[in-house]
């Protein structure tokens, strides 16, 4: 475990060290991104100006939800260049170099890149909006509620890291997996507001089948006391599965790898 | 030939043979306006969303079906190559000739253009003819035809617009990193993602006087019935003007910018 | 004692037939030919600890898929092999500790940072004492000649400077055993030479047991004491060196320099011309009185100058090789 954690900050310092090799491209990283914030905050202030409460959410509620989402995506864009490099490291057989060594493949291989300049854009305006919106709402600030809060995050990262690997797999063993990411990563964009908005369906399915809701709406209710008992289960629930599944599937893909190769 | 016309042509060519990236770029559009549709659908089921938006139920809906088409055809990709003549020297080549910079780069575009704005309309009028059918927007020939001739300088403004914007590659190192957040925030405010006339008074007048909300917003209102004769005729007015202005703008920075060109590189 | 055992190893890979064209690509969305073909048919194998072994043959003929499968890359089809006690394909991390492998068509340091960061990377994934670390980059940077090269970004390096660094890296953790394919490819002369040169010392002073392939018959040469040719994923010679030469039947080959233009015709007489171009001349003659031959030639033609040398290696091999094709 403290190999990993020292592993872990190794390769963060490895990462921001390239980065800030290309200064100009760390800068219109962290430029274009807050572009893209800027779409994402043009929801909050229409959630303000129609004054709309989503069931007994006030904008100041959702407020919380957008700030997750935005907050959450930050923490993805930390590692998900890796997810979209597996591909070429399996063409070019880049993965090999990693298959010696004595350290976990999963690990190595979805976690060594980690890409801060949106993720600082993101995290910073995410963590604002959260704060802004805990403080207006008049939600209480207790040791449960925060830890728990910061409990959930995590159990989110481990959703989406899993959720979000499992398609990504697929590239051992086709080529080219284009189509099938873009709609996935569509799919990220509906926790843009709050899954209340969404019907029954859609929200059955985004919480059970595929949990992208699960990622950013539970912790923002837990914030607001609405997290029913059963729901905080499924929220610690569903990342220990999907993780399950990733994993299982990674060792398939690198078995299948070691087996088909030469 | 004329050599725009020659140009114009090879744009046409060129917008053909990646008529199926258009195509894909503006599915995966198609996430976005299914959000919006849905979160518009529940404002406006609990709330006096209308009130407060000015916008009512079926304009909104129409504009978000429609906004992101239109964002999506004005929109350009000249400045980074721009960029790369003016530093790498690919100028030259121009210089040489007898062509005008600007001239060869509005044919290109429009060229470009033009087959996605043909894809465009037919789109169009199955969503308007949709919303027609749903929303009960009324439609009119003039409307229609006031539509096309709104968004033909829609073009020409974001054009010229971004061609200035790909100017200052002359003066700036490293500006082609930033054209990317510009496109994005250029696309906001023109209202590429919402209306910015939602949010009251003050933004409905700021959006009249900035030149950004007749790329996007200005159109898509003239079909959904928003402006009366008068306002449109304005609304026109006022994208001429700009045209004018990014027009004008554009070929000083373009004298200065080449005087400076022709010094360093000589 | 063997540290290396293999034995039978087969590999077998199916791969997809497909026409050219896109009505190629729809008949094989509904309809696929799997074919199968063997990269590695039946190698065996032993080496002994401290031992540099050169591992030949032609392109395709399985060098680098049996050295795949002797790291734990690959899963073979069938056969067994040990390495250092260990099964390499169950890939243990006390196994990972004991070898490397350097391959000089990838590489694993980090492009834009200067190498000493990618052995720091290294040294965490191989849990490393500092102590330890310290002393292996300095004696491995001064014997490699990198020492100044430390803080200059790996995108910055020449080819050579490159493969240093990748075989510095490969070592930091002291393996026992060293995979090295194709370690010098692309590489000028000089890069080769010092590459070599610091492979023979090192093995002399750590007894790493290597196992090398390479195109470069020099590299072999200069390096192994034995060699494995492969040909067609199966073992055709396993032996020295030097006993390839005397397989191939004893002969040298006399170079010969002279005053004045000589004609193929004048030389026949003596031996097997291999070269006859104005004043040079290179003869292919049996070991067995070579020397009342030269005598001869000495007497016979203006000779200004002359060598004798052993038959090229290169030479040797592919008659190997030949021999094999004809077989099979």
């Amino acid at each position: 475990m403290r190999k990993y954690l020292r592993l872990t900050g190794a390769l963060m310092k490895l990462s921001l060290m390239s980065q800030l090799e290309y200064r100009i491209n760390f800068i219109s990283g962290v430029m274009v991104e807050m572009g893209w914030m800027l779409v994402k905050l043009l929801y909050v202030a229409v959630v303000y100006r129609i004054g709309v409460n989503i069931g007994t959410f006030t904008p100041d509620h959702i407020m919380i939800f957008i700030g997750i989402y935005v907050l959450m995506t930050g923490f993805y864009m930390l590692y998900y260049l890796n997810f979209t490099l597996i591909g070429h490291m399996v063409q070019t057989g880049e993965l090999d170099m990693y298959l010696v060594k004595p350290v976990s493949l999963q690990y190595i291989i979805t976690l060594r890149q980690w890409s801060f300049p949106m993720f600082l854009t993101n995290a910073t305006a995410g963590s604002i909006l959260i704060i802004a919106g805990w403080h207006r709402a008049g939600l209480p600030v207790s040791f449960v509620r925060v830890a728990g809060f910061l409990f959930l995050l995590l159990c989110s990262n481990l959703l989406t890291y899993s959720l979000y690997l499992i398609p990504n797999l697929l590239s051992f063993w086709i080529i080219s997996t284009g189509g099938l990411d873009n709609i996935i990563a569509a799919m990220w964009d509906f926790n843009n507001m709050p899954c209340m908005i969404y019907g029954k369906w859609m929200q059955r399915i985004g919480i059970f089948i595929l949990p992208v809701f699960v990622i950013t709406n539970f912790p923002g209710l837990f914030i607001m006391g609405e997290l029913r008992p059963f729901m905080f289960v499924w929220a610690v629930g569903a990342p220990v599965i999907f993780f399950i599944i990733a994993r299982l599937l990674w060792k398939r893909a690198v078995k299948n790898y070691s087996s088909a190769s030469s | 030939m004329n050599p725009y016309r020659c140009v114009f042509h090879m744009g046409i060519e060129k917008s053909l043979e990646y008529r199926v990236n258009f195509l894909l770029t503006m599915t995966s559009s198609i996430f976005p306006v299914i959000i919006q549709t849905i979160m518009w659908t529940y404002f406006y089921g609990k709330t006096d969303a209308a009130a407060s938006t000015g916008y009512t139920y079926s304009q909104i809906m129409i504009y978000t079906l429609l906004a992101t088409l239109v964002s999506q055809l004005v929109s350009t990709g000249f400045a980074w190559q721009m960029n790369d003549d003016i530093k790498r020297g690919g100028l030259n080549k121009y210089l040489v000739r007898p062509v005008h910079y600007g001239g060869y780069q509005l044919s290109s575009f429009l060229g470009e253009k033009i087959p996605q704005l043909l894809m465009l309309l037919v789109v169009s009028v199955a969503v308007i003819s949709f919303s027609a059918a749903v929303f009960g927007l009324t439609l009119s020939a003039t409307r229609i035809l006031l539509f096309i001739i709104s968004l033909l300088f829609a073009l020409a403004l974001n054009f010229f617009l971004f061609y200035t914007v790909a100017l200052t590659s002359f003066w700036l190192t490293d500006v082609d990193q930033f054209f990317g957040t510009i496109s994005i925030v250029l696309v906001v405010i023109s209202g590429g993602v919402l209306p910015l006339d939602i949010f009251g008074e003050k933004t409905v007048l700021i959006t009249k006087i900035l030149p950004f909300g007749y790329t996007t917003q200005f159109p898509v209102n003239i079909i959904n019935g928003r402006y009366d004769m008068q306002a449109v005729g304005v609304g026109f007015l006022c994208q001429l003007f700009w045209v004018a202005f990014f027009g004008i703008l554009g070929e000083v920075l373009w004298k200065k910018g080449l005087q400076r060109y022709v010094a360093v590189s000589g | 004692m063997a540290v290396i055992e293999v034995q039978h190893l087969k590999k077998e890979f199916s791969y997809y037939k497909k026409k050219p064209g896109l009505a190629g690509s729809l008949h094989n969305l509904f309809h696929r030919e799997t074919l199968t073909k063997e990269a590695v048919r039946d190698i065996s194998f032993s080496v002994e600890k401290g031992e540099i072994i050169g591992l030949l043959g032609p392109n395709g003929a399985g060098k680098t898929t049996t050295l795949k499968m002797l790291s734990g890359i690959l899963y073979p089809t069938s056969g067994q092999a040990v390495v250092d006690g260990f099964v390499p394909w169950e890939r243990q991390n006390a196994f990972k500790r004991r070898f490397s492998i350097v391959m000089g068509q990838k590489n694993q340091l980090w492009w834009d940072l200067p190498a000493s960061d990618s052995f720091y990377l290294n040294k965490c994934i191989f849990n490393i004492d500092d102590q330890q670390y310290i002393h292996t980059i300095e004696e491995l940077s001064e014997l490699l000649e990198v020492r100044e090269l430390m803080s200059v970004q790996v995108r910055r390096l020449s080819l050579g400077e490159r493969m240093k660094m990748e075989i510095l890296a490969a070592l930091i953790h002291r393996p026992d055993i060293l995979f090295l394919d194709e370690p010098t490819i692309g590489l000028d002369i000089v890069s080769q030479q010092k590459i070599r040169g610091f492979l023979r010392y090192y093995n002399e002073q750590q007894k790493t047991t290597i196992i090398l392939t390479s195109h470069y018959m020099r590299d072999i040469e200069e390096l192994c004491q034995r060699a494995v040719i492969i040909s067609q994923g199966q073992v055709v010679y396993d032996d020295t060196l030097s006993k390839i030469n005397q397989l191939m039947g004893d002969k040298k080959v006399l170079t010969l320099k002279f005053s004045e233009d000589i004609s193929a015709q004048q030389l026949a007489p003596f031996g097997k011309v291999r070269e006859c171009k104005c004043r040079e001349g290179i003869l292919e003659l049996p070991k067995e009185g070579i020397r009342t031959t030269m005598a001869d030639i000495l007497s016979r033609l203006p000779v200004e100058d002359f060598t004798v040398t052993e038959v090229p290696l290169e030479e040797s091999i592919a008659l190997i090789f030949r021999k094999e094709g004809a077989v099979s």
